[in-house]
């Protein structure tokens, strides 16, 4: 029962068959995707094969030519399979009662492919990590990172930030009062410090060496080669270890730079009080996790409330948009092999989309439930006179 | 005349699967519990596997902590010895109690590498050596398992993994031997001699100054001077160790200091030089007194306020009457008690975990009071029994011990633990693959149109009977521990197999058109899934505790359920799908009964995809519940997008009018494929967070099930064309060409 009267684009677009193409192509996306994972890692393979417009697979290498097949990336898939459902939606669906399941089970689809594109805009995630009796009022990203400026003057401190945009060759940071800037000469994805013995190519008494990045992106240290720069007068050159901060006297201004994982923070505190695991007798598999925290902010009257919670593994905390999932832990030992102190490790995530795969899923498989139900026992009775 | 016909035939057809079962290959599937005992005839096996001992973080019966051992030691939990099967438990009682055991070939090496290297006598790619042999070699073990371990764990090569398993394996083996070695001969130990004579001369003359002396340290004394330091090479190590300290107490309640100081370094210098090489605590089968515990803190938590529970005031009165005396609870009001300040003391003092006999020895040598000296002297008494082969002393003594241990043990653990006992000896899911089998064959003869209704009617007999014992065991697995059906790979193929069976029942109800192809399609795959089970139910505690992340019933119950549900379903699937295919080759098929087949595929695959897309979503509420997000493109989660995909292409395909039935048949049986690569193949990547389903050497396997079901699509294909060109009635359009 195809409408004729659809132009030909619009009816390829809204077709079946547009639909079974994007998830063939979905899925060798996904089976790519998963098998590199071995290889290049879990952030890695995301970044190239799920959120990219286009990669390439190479075939094979010849005569020094490299002969690779051009795939769409995530992004274009489900771009293409999110036009063909609204378009099957205005052009190709029977809005009647029999196909009220399948209209329903598709709204769904729909709503999850725009929350994960949600998810994916404007979710911020990271970890806190702190020991027995430390405060965080922050948490710290797992990938991004920042350059952090500190500028004191007799006037006073401004500090600024430069996120992961800056973060490339070439780039240009200008400092709060404008009077320095800073050009990033190396971005390091992950290296390490070692001493400088002929002060080569700064004065400081290391410099970075590349290295191989780790899979897991997260166990990196990254790092800059940066010149400063005084309009056009070369201020120094410095290597900037993650966390370790540069600091210099420019024209009576004290300045201090550093890189780091990008902090978040967070518009209250949590203490973490006391970190329990609890382990099978006999063994060293983990039965169970906790950490005791405080969470302490200001209330609408700017009193400072404070409440005592507990969050383990299945069971987050969650406030203000965040949510606060028990995620690892470590300890420290003394010489002895006793453990003096814990630190626990709890994953945060902010995402504004948080609620919506919960819908659209209930919606999916509702309207599956409606469309077959029926199919099934029509089925079952047909069956049955024979 | 038809009926009595139809009889005979029940009768003869019985008599065959009869004779089946008893030939279908056995090996895989351990059936010691179908072989008598040799050696001891007249021991009370049944006692002694009952005895809940703990391992790898649960208490278990004996019978299963042996079988976890043994298979990890050999790769099969029953031992051949002179061409005659042991069980486990026996294996590990003579191992145990009498040290019978060192030239058991029990010690599996299945790499010729690791042969070489250790020097020891080649005769096939995997055999098994016995300690004798590996004795002579243990340094040369130890050395290359040292060396090996310093690799990094991913990267380690097979010889270095299997001579790290077989140094463990030496190891726990040497322990186990140990087990109880406080009682076995002493050696002769330097440096002692002259002072044992200066203690026998001591303690005579302590007993000469003080003759009022109590009877109780006279008959000590007595004993020990008995035994000149001469006659005590031959005593134990436990009797030894025992006079010396008795001798030590003598001294310090005479006043003889620096004697009894002395004796006390000797003690110490032992137990850390020569105890410490016979140490061993691989055998933890000394329990806590939970029961105490679960009632101490019963009552502690009621403070004298609330009324303790009914049950407990029968609990209240053991204990009182028996045990305690009353010192450490007093009576508050009517059914309202409170801890004393001694029962405090008792409630922080008392060991809350299992112990090992060694343990308990040395920790029982000062304290006499010590009710786990009980347990110790009926092991003494089955040790005594195997050494002077005295049946009746092992039988007694494995009747005290396993007393004592119930005796300590809540209730609820001692019925799971006889529960487990049951579930061991029935061997449920064996019979299982037997009954799958035999059905599975039964319909196949019918289908060659001999006697069709009858063996129709046994097949679908052997199919019931099957399905119960099935249920059945995954209800006992439920119940003993405390999960949902699925928490490891195992079970979950346990589970997908009776979730199989079950769908194609169903099916086989509704469906009558189709002619019992549900139920074959059933009991095929009950059988494959089930045989399958049966090579990871030896891998190890198949009971075996879970890693934190896992620890909730609901999601396991909900999302990982559903999962398998969804793997079943689109297995079975794939199997009528094969079917589908198959049947074209008959030369009885019309076109009608295809049509009803393709159908079947058609309903399963919507159902698998319902399922399927189900476990999906709850799989990623999980994930956002402990990870923090929906989706994090995990392999595993990847895996069960792709079969989600798969279906919903060949949906969707079907509805575009790109494929019809034989379409939907051979892309159902790819989906196995798929099926396949989720649910094994994505472990073989090894990374990701779901790595507590990891399995290893699953490669070739897989690779060869992909290829056959490809080859099998490609002969489909090929069959469909030939069926299309002859009398094609398939599409309209072939029909107009």
């Amino acid at each position: 029962m195809k409408n004729k009267k659809l132009p030909k684009s619009i009816d390829f677009l809204s077709s079946h068959g547009l639909t079974v193409i994007s998830l063939l192509f979905l899925m060798v996306i996904t089976i790519i995707g998963t098998i590199d994972q071995k290889y290049i890692g879990l952030y890695q393979s995301q970044k190239i094969y799920f959120e990219s417009i286009y990669f390439n697979i190479t075939l094979f290498k010849a005569g020094g030519y490299v002969f690779f097949l051009p795939l769409p990336g995530g992004y274009t898939v489900l771009a293409v399979l999110f036009v063909n459902l609204i378009l099957a939606f205005v052009f190709k669906f029977r809005w009647r009662l029999r196909t009220f399941g399948v209209v329903v089970c598709h709204i769904g689809l729909l709503l999850l492919l725009i929350g994960s594109y949600l998810t994916y805009a404007y979710s911020v995630n990271g970890h806190m990590t702190f020991a027995e009796q430390e405060k965080r009022a922050y948490f710290v990203s797992y990938t991004d990172n920042e350059i952090v400026l500190t500028e004191t003057s007799a006037e006073g401190e401004e500090t600024k930030s430069f996120a992961n945009e800056y973060l490339f060759k070439g780039a240009t940071l200008l400092a709060p009062s404008k009077k320095i800037h800073v050009e990033i000469a190396y971005f390091f994805e992950n290296c390490d410090a070692i001493r400088n013995k002929d002060n080569l190519f700064s004065n400081q008494e290391y410099v970075l060496r590349k290295i191989a990045p780790s899979l897991e992106t997260e166990m990196n240290s990254v790092g800059v080669y940066a010149s400063v720069f005084n309009g056009k007068n070369l201020i120094g050159r410095y290597y900037m270890y993650q966390g370790v901060p540069v600091d210099f006297n420019y024209q009576g201004v004290h300045y201090s730079i550093y890189i780091q994982r990008r902090k978040f923070p967070v518009p209250f505190s949590l203490k973490l009080l006391k970190f329990t695991r609890e382990l099978y007798p006999g063994t060293q598999t983990p039965k169970h996790y906790e950490s005791k925290v405080t969470l302490s902010e200001k209330d609408r009257s700017g009193q400072n409330s404070e409440r005592e919670i507990l969050i383990s593994m299945n069971r987050p905390l969650r406030h203000k948009g965040y949510t606060f999932y028990q995620s690892s832990f470590n300890q420290e030992k003394d010489q002895a092999g006793n453990t003096i102190k814990y630190y626990s490790t709890l994953a945060v995530m902010k995402n504004p989309a948080e609620e919506w795969p919960y819908f659209s899923c209930l919606l999916v498989v509702l309207g599956m439930i409606i469309h077959f139900t029926p199919k099934m026992f029509r089925f079952a009775k047909r069956q049955g006179k024979k | 005349m038809k009926e009595t016909k139809s009889l005979t035939y029940i009768y003869f057809l019985l008599c065959m699967c009869m004779i089946i079962a008893v030939i279908l290959p056995t090996q895989q599937w351990d059936d010691t519990d179908r072989t008598p005992a040799l050696a001891k005839k007249g021991i009370d096996w049944d006692n002694l596997k009952a005895i809940p001992v703990q391992k790898e973080g649960r208490v278990m019966p004996f019978d299963s902590f042996a079988r976890v051992l043994l298979t990890q030691i050999s790769g099969k939990s029953s031992v051949k010895v002179n061409g005659k099967k042991i069980s486990a438990a026996q294996w590990l009682a003579e191992t145990i109690f009498a040290g019978t055991t060192e030239d058991y070939k029990i010690f599996l090496i299945e790499n010729p590498r690791v042969m070489e290297a250790i020097k020891v006598e080649y005769k096939a790619d995997r055999d098994r050596y016995s300690y004798k042999v590996l004795k002579t070699q243990i340094d040369l073990i130890n050395q290359y398992a040292a060396q090996a371990a310093r690799v990094e764990q991913e990267k380690r090569s097979i010889f270095q993994n299997q001579i790290i398993h077989l140094s463990n394996n030496v190891f726990q083996y040497q322990s186990l031997i140990n087990s109880l070695s406080f009682w076995k001969k002493r050696r002769d130990l330097a440096g002692i001699d002259t002072f044992y004579t200066t203690i026998v001369s001591e303690l005579n003359a302590v007993r000469v100054e003080n003759p009022n002396m109590s009877p109780k340290y006279r008959q000590i004394i007595q004993s020990i001077i008995t035994y000149p330091y001469e006659k005590q090479v031959g005593v134990s190590v436990a009797r030894f160790m025992h006079h010396l300290y008795f001798a030590g107490e003598i001294f310090a309640k005479f006043n003889k200091m620096k004697l009894s100081q002395k004796i006390m370094d000797i003690t110490k210098s032992l137990e850390n030089k020569n105890i410490q090489k016979m140490y061993s605590e691989s055998f933890t089968m000394v329990p806590p007194p939970q029961r105490l515990i679960n009632f101490l803190e019963t009552v502690k938590k009621s403070g004298g306020e609330d009324e303790l529970p009914r049950d407990m005031e029968k609990e209240f009165k053991i204990y009182i009457s028996n045990y305690l005396n009353g010192k450490v609870i007093k009576k508050v009001a009517k059914h309202k008690y409170k801890l004393t300040q001694q029962g405090e003391k008792v409630l922080e003092d008392v060991d809350q975990e299992w112990k090992a006999p060694w343990y308990v020895f040395l920790s029982t040598l000062s304290n006499p009071d010590d009710t786990r000296r009980d347990s110790l002297s009926s092991l003494n008494m089955i040790h005594y029994g195997f050494s002077n082969n005295s049946i009746s002393d092992i039988n007694n003594g494995i009747k005290g011990v396993k007393d004592f241990n119930n005796k300590m043990l809540s209730d609820k653990t001692t019925k799971k633990v006889s529960l487990e006992v049951s579930y061991n000896r029935y061997d449920l899911f064996f019979w299982c693959v037997v009954l799958y089998l035999a059905s599975a064959i039964f319909c196949l003869i019918s289908w060659l149109g001999w006697a069709k209704r009858p063996l129709f009617f046994v097949s679908l007999f052997f199919l019931i009977v099957a399905f119960i014992c099935h249920s059945w065991g995954i209800t006992l697995r439920m119940i003993i521990k405390e999960r949902p059906p699925v928490s490891t790979l195992y079970e979950s193929i346990v589970f997908a197999s009776w979730v199989g069976v079950g769908i194609a029942m169903i099916m086989e109800y509704f469906s009558r058109a189709s002619k019992s192809i549900s139920l074959f399609t059933g009991a095929i795959s009950g059988y494959i899934l089930m045989a399958i089970a049966g090579k990871y139910a030896m891998d190890g505690d198949n009971m075996a505790v879970l890693v934190a992340v896992l620890d909730s019933n609901f999601w396991l119950s909900t999302h990982v359920t559903s999962m398998v549900i969804g793997y079943s379903a689109c297995l079975v699937a794939g199997a009528i799908g094969h079917i589908y295919v198959l049947m074209h080759l008959m030369p009885n098929t019309n076109q009608k009964q295809a049509k009803e087949v393709g159908k079947l595929v058609y309903g399963t695959l919507c159902f698998g995809t319902i399922i399927a897309f189900l476990g999906t979503i709850l799989g990623g509420l999980w994930a956002d519940q402990s990870w923090g997000r929906f989706w994090g493109w995990d392999p595993k989660e990847n895996g069960a997008m792709l079969i989600v995909l798969w279906s919903v292409i060949l949906l969707h395909a079907r509805l575009g009018g790109y494929i019809r039935d034989w379409g939907l048949a051979l892309g159902a049986v790819f989906g196995n494929i798929v099926v396949a690569a989720a649910w094994w193949g994505v472990n073989l990547l090894s990374v990701g967070l779901h790595n507590y389903g990891f399995t290893q050497g699953l490669f070739n396997k897989l690779a060869i099930f992909t290829v056959a079901e490809l080859l099998f699509i490609a002969f489909g294909m090929v069959l469909w064309y030939k069926k299309q060109g002859g009398k094609s009635t398939k599409t309209p359009k072939a029909a107009t060409a």
